[in-house]
């Protein structure tokens, strides 16, 4: 599973990091691979078996006292 | 060249998901259940048995095929667990198929196990993908696993048989969703088809007497009464009749009335359509059901020998018609008030739709309620064809 | 312009009916009958109701900047942070919504149809094929809804047509049998999705004629809830109110008990079919509205290069859910107040109210 992650990221980089550069689009670029590295930092992790916590849990938690009249 | 290497590495992904379809199953390759039964064992633990389709017996043209020569179309198997699943498990490890469920027909419960309580069973029903929620839903006297093991002379298995007789509602007959809708209301108690397994006809031929003799098949006998999920006690078919009548379920058969002058002598009135509308009446103390049932019929059969084809004549018939759907009401009332003391004709939904607030207040103890009830029957009787005949081959002149 | 693809109104109103209506109708019906029982289909008046008033203050809010997307306008009207800061709580409840969305879909065809297919799996393959419609523009992906919608919807309709034998009116009687809060509370479910409408407010600018914005989003409401309302009173005359709010894919199992004649039966996979056809739908315009608001939110002159990396980023997020429990009772009780109060009311509200005081944007829409 995470051999397919990074099959995909690389896949992925190679797609579109060329064409970004050859435009010099730098910002594009920057954005590019931030957002690449929040997406492996989550799924990587997860594929190896890491439990990462649930924004689900926050969000109910967060709205608790709305959520119980909707039990 | 980057973005080709880019697209090989992608394609290379893409043949390994789209190869083939994941969870697939090949038809070569299933058991087709037809047929469940579950049973209690003598040590509590469940028996689950399945009749499965021999595929070999359905290739070739339908129905026909010398008998004799014919291979068995079933095979009947059981293995025991604490859980529908686990004796399920236990079951796979005997069938040399994967356990198809999606075709299957019929569950029939046996006698102990409706005793002890039906949603031991039918939860694994509902909730796993593959049976459907349109499976018959059936209680034997006895053990489901011998209603299983019987064979059909007209059907090619004995589970569709009985699939085919309630299909046709011959008899009371359920779905396995309408019995869980039953079991999830308060306003109505559970009913399901009662089956048995009975010797009926033979097959005769030339000097085959001995080899076919007759064997037990499939038959409707009745209904199951439930409490909640626990089977309490049993309707005959007779008591079955006004349990359809005082639930508005489609109606097939026939009523027998004496006939108007010669009372010994019985005229058949076969019912085309009915209907029953449930009116209940409560002032906060008295509660009253008034039933109006409308019934459609044409007159099939006469034993007497006076002339019927009178609109007088009629007009008596229908009377008597009436009455007689209403003494097949009061036995099943008298069966469901009396001795079982459970409503199984929903009159409690008829009374949460009437009267909602009082329904707040009576629906935890509504079986009392109910047996405390009082219940009024009318029924309007149309008769509209009287068949080929007008009256019966006679010599007399009247 | 990061999107240079012009949208006419009628795929404007499919888009926008895809938006809502593939996850409403799939487990939905059972929170709504829950709760309101017998009156559901009120609640889902009421929930439509509430849907169309949601819808117009989206788009009222939007035609005041007809040429700007939620992201550039919440800044011009908060100022550049404040700004920045709505942005970024939308780009979190796209995606993670679109996330929620494509869980939802996994699990129901991992219960209904392929249990050993691992969740993860799905995921890759509809994120590619996802990824590639949004990355040909929102033209693309309006087209796309726009051959497939209409069939879709035929289909469903056929279905309840066919399973007419077997419902029965009495289920739905009596009325008014809940009282008014617990109808309320049915309500709120299906109001936090027609909600959802507020995406709306990424499309308007890039349609041909914006001025016929109110009545895009007017239709596809009321079309949708319309829908729903229809969905559940079909569920709800099958089941019964008591057997209706069991099943965790309602409308699903009311599809397997058609049968006709014992011949036209086991339509199952033709839900299936509009599940997944729907679902790629859904999640492709909460897809498309998280990456164009992220390209315009970083100042970016081209949404394309962020498109796979969200879709990573979605699979991440959709790989948290742990279990169909979790995300029921989410979606029954934690998603309402959630999605409501911040995302579909609370902000575009704020935002209408700041933009009055101040002054900002056209008053004559």
């Amino acid at each position: 599973m995470v051999l397919v992650f990074i099959i995909v990221s690389i896949a992925i980089i190679l797609l579109e990091a060329p064409g970004l550069v050859k435009k010099k689009m730098w910002r594009e670029l920057a954005a590019f691979l931030a957002y690449l590295s929040l997406g492996m930092a989550l799924v990587i992790p997860q594929a190896l078996g890491v439990k990462l916590p649930n924004p689900t849990k926050a969000i109910e938690a967060l709205f608790r006292p709305l959520a119980e009249l909707l039990k | 060249m980057l973005k080709k290497i880019a697209f090989f590495l992608l394609l290379a992904l893409l043949t390994g998901i789209l190869s083939g379809c994941w969870s697939r199953k090949e038809i070569s390759e299933i058991a087709i259940v037809l047929g469940t039964g579950v049973d209690l064992t003598e040590d509590g633990r469940i028996r689950l048995t399945v009749q499965i389709a021999r595929p070999t017996a359905f290739v070739g043209g339908g129905e026909a095929g010398a008998v004799g020569t014919e291979a068995p179309a079933s095979w009947v198997v059981s293995a025991e667990g604490r859980t529908v699943e686990e004796a399920e498990r236990y079951l796979a490890m005997k069938v040399p198929r994967e356990l198809y469920w999606g075709h299957n027909v019929i569950l029939v419960i046996g006698e102990e196990m409706a005793k002890k309580g039906t949603r031991m069973v039918t939860n694994f029903f509902q909730r796993e993908r593959q049976p459907r929620e349109n499976a018959w839903l059936m209680v034997t006297k006895g053990e489901a696993k011998d209603f299983l093991e019987t064979y059909s002379d007209l059907a090619k298995t004995s589970a569709q048989a009985a699939g085919f007789l309630t299909r046709m509602k011959t008899c009371y007959a359920v779905q396995l969703r309408e019995f869980a809708e039953m079991l999830a209301s308060k306003g109505v108690q559970p009913t399901a088809t009662r089956v048995e397994a009975k010797k009926a006809g033979i097959t005769p031929g030339p000097g085959q007497e001995k080899v076919f003799t007759a064997h037990k098949q499939v038959e409707l006998t009745g209904a199951a009464v439930f409490k909640e999920d626990k089977l309490i006690g049993w309707l005959d078919a007779y008591q079955t009749r006004g349990l359809l009548w005082l639930k508005g379920e489609a109606m097939k058969g026939a009523v027998i009335v004496p006939s108007p002058a010669e009372p010994d002598k019985n005229v058949s009135i076969r019912i085309l359509r009915g209907s029953t509308k449930v009116v209940p009446e409560y002032d906060g103390e008295n509660l009253r059901f008034n039933v109006i049932i409308k019934v459609e019929g044409n007159m099939v059969d006469q034993q007497s020998r006076e002339d019927l084809a009178r609109p007088e004549k009629i007009k008596a018939l229908k009377e008597a018609v009436a009455e007689a759907i209403r003494q097949r009401t009061a036995v099943a009332l008298e069966k469901a008030q009396g001795e079982y003391g459970v409503d199984i004709f929903g009159f409690g939904e008829a009374f949460h739709r009437k009267y909602k607030k009082a329904w707040r207040e009576l629906k935890d103890r509504w079986d009392e309620e109910f047996t405390r009830a009082e219940v009024n029957v009318t029924v309007d009787v149309r008769i509209r064809e009287i068949g080929l005949l007008t009256r019966r081959a006679s010599t007399e002149e009247k | 312009m990061l999107e240079k693809g012009k949208i006419d109104s009628n795929q404007a109103v499919m888009l926008m009916v895809s938006l809502v209506l593939p996850t409403a109708i799939l487990f939905v019906p059972a929170i709504i009958v829950k709760h309101a029982r017998q009156d559901a289909w009120l609640a889902a008046i009421v929930a439509l109701l509430g849907g169309l008033l949601i819808a117009r203050l989206v788009v009222s809010l939007s035609l005041r900047f007809p040429e700007k997307t939620l992201f550039e306008y919440a800044q011009t009207i908060l100022g550049k942070v404040p700004g920045k800061l709505v942005g970024l709580l939308y780009i979190w409840w796209f995606l993670y919504t679109g996330a929620l969305i494509m869980d939802e879909f996994a699990s129901f065809l991992c219960t209904a149809i392929m249990p050993e297919t691992p969740p993860v799996v799905l995921f890759l393959v509809g994120i590619a094929v996802a990824a590639y419609a949004v990355r040909n523009g929102l033209e693309v992906l309006s087209r796309y809804n726009q051959l497939l919608l209409p069939i879709l919807l035929g289909l469903l309709v056929i279905t309840f047509l066919l399973v007419t034998k077997d419902m029965k009116a009495e289920r739905l009687l009596p009325v008014f049998d809940q009282s008014a809060p617990a109808i309320l509370k049915g309500a709120a479910v299906p109001l936090s999705w027609l909600g959802e409408i507020v995406l709306f407010a990424m499309i308007i600018p890039f349609l041909q004629k914006p001025r016929e914005a109110h009545r895009v989003a007017a239709l596809a409401t009321l079309f949708t809830g319309l829908f729903f309302a229809i969905c559940t009173v079909v569920t709800l005359s099958v089941f019964g109110p008591n057997l209706a709010a069991h099943w965790v894919f309602p409308v699903y199992n009311t599809v397997r008990v058609v049968s006709i004649a014992n011949f036209l039966e086991r339509l199952d996979i033709i839900i299936v079919a509009v599940w997944v056809f729907g679902g790629f739908a859904k999640m492709g315009v909460f897809y498309y509205a998280a990456v164009l608001g992220s390209a315009q939110w970083l100042g970016l002159k081209d949404y394309r290069p962020l498109v796979a990396p969200v879709g990573l980023l979605l699979i991440g997020l959709a790989l948290l859910c742990d279990n169909i429990v979790d995300l029921l009772d989410f979606a029954a009780r934690a998603w309402p107040p959630y999605a409501l109060i911040v995302f579909e009311v609370g902000m575009p509200l704020f935002l209408m109210i700041v933009a009055l005081v101040r002054g900002k944007g056209e008053s004559n829409a």
